[in-house]
């Protein structure tokens, strides 16, 4: 089986990852390759992702849509996802792939690309090759729960609309796959209920931690320009539910962080939750940001120092489904971790280790922020080893059961 | 087993660090330190920014006679063997009774001649402070970084407990009363300093409901708070009319207090406009009170306006010799501040026994109650009623006169006594 062609059609590429999405569709790409040869295609949107970000399978949204985006940028992988299906010129480059690559499996990570995928399959002459639909999340859930925090309501038929086609897309691929890949145990059942035939694979999100090698001058670089004595770690893209989590469980007004401490937010959360805090307070804007640190995108390096040094690594996510890569990620490094219930769905077995702070309330997440950042430096919390590297397991022995059917 | 000892440790940092005339703070500062010497074994530190914490030593010829004053503690030298001073602190606070009359002192820290250096904590800060000990902070903590804050990484290492008096919290409420940089920096200087603290004092009832408003706005950590009052500050000075006053001065009011935007010298220049527009009879303004900011348009207004430069007297330079002259020989006085954490001249006025016109808001009206009358700091229509109703009617000026001799002063003693009692209840905690 080794000789079989591999497809996966994403709405993002996964050269340069950056976000949750990626590292996870990255990771299954390692998977696919030991069954054969696997081309990735993302069709994606030109303004987030740049021509160095993207391969040469890729194919980046022309302007007309990327400006239908900006307006509402939550609905982005819904509007790609009915362009590659309309736009007679873009399916056509679908089918071009499809036609000359020939593929006995095609891997669909997330449903948005369904439609195009598939109509581009019905107007091909190529076999109907086996069906992957790789779940990162219950999108049609997920897209509802976003909505109600956007207000996009407020725009109520385009929401409706949004709403009944993404669930209608996701309902079909579920019940037309060949595998659906799910990222919690919770997903996994809820596709078992849609659709008891269909087999189902999980995987849990992982994090394999690669060591970069930093030099003496660089680490100090970088510890210079961490502001805080104590702090927590907060490592999240601009992604609503990151942006909201944090709002609601810590909030802009920050006079229950003790004096010293703080809270380094990196990646690109961090600009959007300072906008948010501007346009909330006035009064105390100034000790909002004598109380944070805005670090932006956080390299490599950047990224294990700011972590070896933080007194505790935070996770104020309250909506969303699936599984966040980033819990894995903070799981990983071995600090402690405060969590809410939505950040760590998927990691249910960590539940009963010391590392693991579960806050239900935005007072009990306060409370354990403020007592983990009181600790003295020389008395922060001793590290934990956990092994959450990806397990491919489940899914290699789904895919080779496909393979031999 | 042996019983368990604490110090109570004073920061005296600001006056050490002090030049100049003593604002009402470090007078108050002064007050409460120099009676606690009497009621408590206690004992006083000053920051050294970079260096650490450091005793202040008394000598033992203390004129207040306080055992604690005379324990003989030997001289150390701080490490790096920079700083060797060998005079008292004591001597500093005997010479600042006299509050008004000497106000001047040019340099503080060459009056504190003792320092004694304990010992070196982990964080390579130098402290005297041991287990179960108690810092109180009744000065200004905000001017020297670091200040507070050493004592918040002292406190992670050993457990003792800090006590803070809060005067007020203008910048905050009202920042633009201040220069742009002072209101954050002031407000980050009090949320930490409600974290440093086990336990806040507040000078008014006013204050102590704004800090707890600070506290639930902003998420806070929720300390008691305990309101003190203030002590009253008799003037001693033998009266001396002040030479910048016309010599043929009819009756005149007075209102004393810093040139400052806050103060509402505004309202009173309104007010005065307004009544010589409406031809009313109004009597002579003195405005009593060393330049501040932001009043600078104001001023030139007033002294170059032809209805009021003769009749609004501003003096920039009062010693208490004049203050004492003023207060004795004005028919009133007016204080039409905006937002005060006490209000200091209401409570001279009423030791006086002068009536004081006051503004309505925040802690004005708890000094003196219905003693006295209070307008809205907004309204020229109040005050110039008032002013009307009081310099026409002699009788009703008498009749409050009379009445104010029920005003109770408070003594600095019995300050220092309530500040007393909470720091032993927090000591035995």
């Amino acid at each position: 089986m080794h000789s079989s062609r591999i497809l996966v059609f994403s709405t993002y590429p996964v050269r340069n990852p950056r976000h949750g999405g990626q590292f996870r569709a990255e990771a299954l790409l390692s998977a696919y390759q030991q069954f054969g040869k696997v081309k990735y295609v993302a069709i994606c949107n030109s303004a987030v992702y740049s021509s160095k970000d993207c391969s040469k399978w890729d194919i980046r949204v022309p302007g007309n849509l990327q400006q239908q985006i900006e307006l509402s940028p939550s609905r982005e992988p819904i509007l790609i996802g009915q362009f590659a299906t309309t736009d007679a010129e873009l399916n056509g480059r679908i089918q071009e792939i499809i036609s000359s690559y020939s593929p006995q499996i095609i891997v669909l990570e997330q449903p948005y690309l369904w439609p195009a995928v598939k109509l581009a399959l019905e107007l091909s002459a190529v076999p109907f090759p086996k069906i992957i639909y790789s779940s990162h999340n219950l999108e049609a859930s997920h897209f509802y729960e976003l909505s109600k925090i956007n207000e996009l309501s407020k725009m109520q038929t385009e929401f409706s609309q949004d709403q009944l086609w993404l669930e209608d897309v996701e309902t079909n691929l579920a019940f037309n796959c060949d595998l659906i890949i799910a990222t919690t145990n919770e997903d996994k059942i809820h596709y078992q209920k849609l659709n008891s035939s269909s087999q189902i694979a999980l995987v849990n999100n992982g994090y394999s931690q690669n060591s970069s090698k930093i030099s003496k001058k660089q680490n100090n670089a970088i510890h210079k320009k961490i502001k805080f004595e104590n702090y927590a770690l907060f490592v999240a893209s601009a992604h609503t539910p990151n942006v909201q989590g944090f709002l609601d469980f810590i909030g802009t007004r920050l006079g229950f962080l003790p004096p010293r401490t703080g809270i380094l937010i990196a990646g690109t959360a961090g600009p959007v939750i300072g906008m948010k805090a501007a346009n909330r307070e006035s009064r105390w804007l100034d000790l909002f940001w004598n109380r944070i640190q805005i670090w932006g995108f956080a390299t490599e390096a950047e990224l294990q120092i700011i972590t070896d040094s933080a007194s505790v690594v935070i996770l104020p996510i309250s909506a969303g489904g699936g599984s966040n890569l980033k819990t894995a990620q903070a799981l990983q490094s071995g600090k402690p971790v405060i969590a809410t219930g939505h950040s760590i769905r998927g990691f249910e077995f960590v539940y009963a280790k010391p590392i693991l702070v579960q806050a239900k309330t935005e007072s009990e997440f306060r409370d354990e922020l403020t007592r983990f950042l009181s600790f003295s430096p020389a008395n922060k919390p001793s590290f934990f080893d956990i092994d959450l590297n990806w397990n491919f397991d489940d899914l290699l022995v789904a895919l080779k059961a496909l393979m031999n059917e | 087993m042996p019983e368990k000892t604490s110090t109570i440790w004073i920061d005296v940092t600001d006056l050490a660090n002090w030049r100049g005339s003593l604002t009402g703070i470090q007078r108050t500062h002064i007050e409460i330190a120099k009676h606690l010497v009497n009621l408590l074994p206690v004992r006083f530190f000053s920051y050294v920014p970079e260096r650490g914490y450091i005793e202040v030593q008394l000598p033992s010829d203390d004129q207040f006679g306080s055992a604690a004053l005379n324990t003989t503690l030997s001289e150390h030298k701080m490490p790096n063997g920079l700083l060797r001073v060998k005079k008292a602190f004591r001597e500093l606070l005997a010479s600042l009774v006299p509050i008004r009359a000497k106000q001047r002192i040019s340099s503080l820290r060459a009056r504190i001649r003792t320092f004694t250096m304990s010992k070196m904590s982990t964080q390579k800060i130098f402290h005297p402070f041991t287990e179960n000990d108690i810092i109180l902070f009744l000065g200004v903590s905000w001017s020297v970084e670091g200040h507070l804050l050493g004592v918040w990484d002292i406190k992670k290492q050993i457990r003792i407990k800090v006590a803070s008096l809060v005067y007020d919290l203008i910048p905050v409420l009202r920042p633009h009363f201040f220069g742009k940089g002072f209101p954050p920096h002031y407000t980050n200087h009090l949320i930490d300093t409600i974290h440093v603290s086990d336990i806040l004092f507040s000078i008014s009832e006013s204050t102590s409901s704004d800090l707890k408003w600070l506290m639930s706005e902003t998420n806070a950590p929720v300390r008691p708070i305990v309101k003190i009052r203030l002590g009253d500050n008799p003037l001693l000075a033998e009266p001396e009319k002040p030479s910048a006053l016309p010599d043929k001065l009819g009756k005149f009011v007075l209102s004393v207090g810093t040139f400052e935007i806050r103060k509402n010298h505004d309202l009173l220049y309104k007010t005065w406009e307004k009544g010589i527009h409406e031809q009313i009879e109004m009597p002579h303004l003195v405005i009593a009170g060393r330049p501040g900011w932001l009043t600078h348009d104001l001023e030139y207004s007033i002294v170059n306006n032809p209805r009021t430069q003769n009749i609004i007297h501003i003096l920039n330079e009062c010693s208490d010799e004049n203050l004492k002259w003023l207060y004795e020989n004005c028919e009133y006085t007016i204080y039409p501040s905006w937002y005060e954490g006490w209000g200091l001249p209401i409570a001279e006025s009423a030791f006086e026994g002068k009536l004081c016109l006051a503004s309505n808001t925040s802690s004005m009206p708890e000094i003196a109650g219905q003693l006295m009358d209070y307008f809205d700091p907004y309204s020229t229509e109040q005050l110039l009623d008032l002013v009307q109703r009081y310099s026409s009617d002699d009788n009703l000026l008498k009749q409050k006169h009379r009445a104010l001799s029920d005003y109770t002063p408070t003594f600095w003693k019995d300050t220092a006594t309530e500040v007393g009692r909470v720091i032993t209840q927090l000591q035995n905690a």
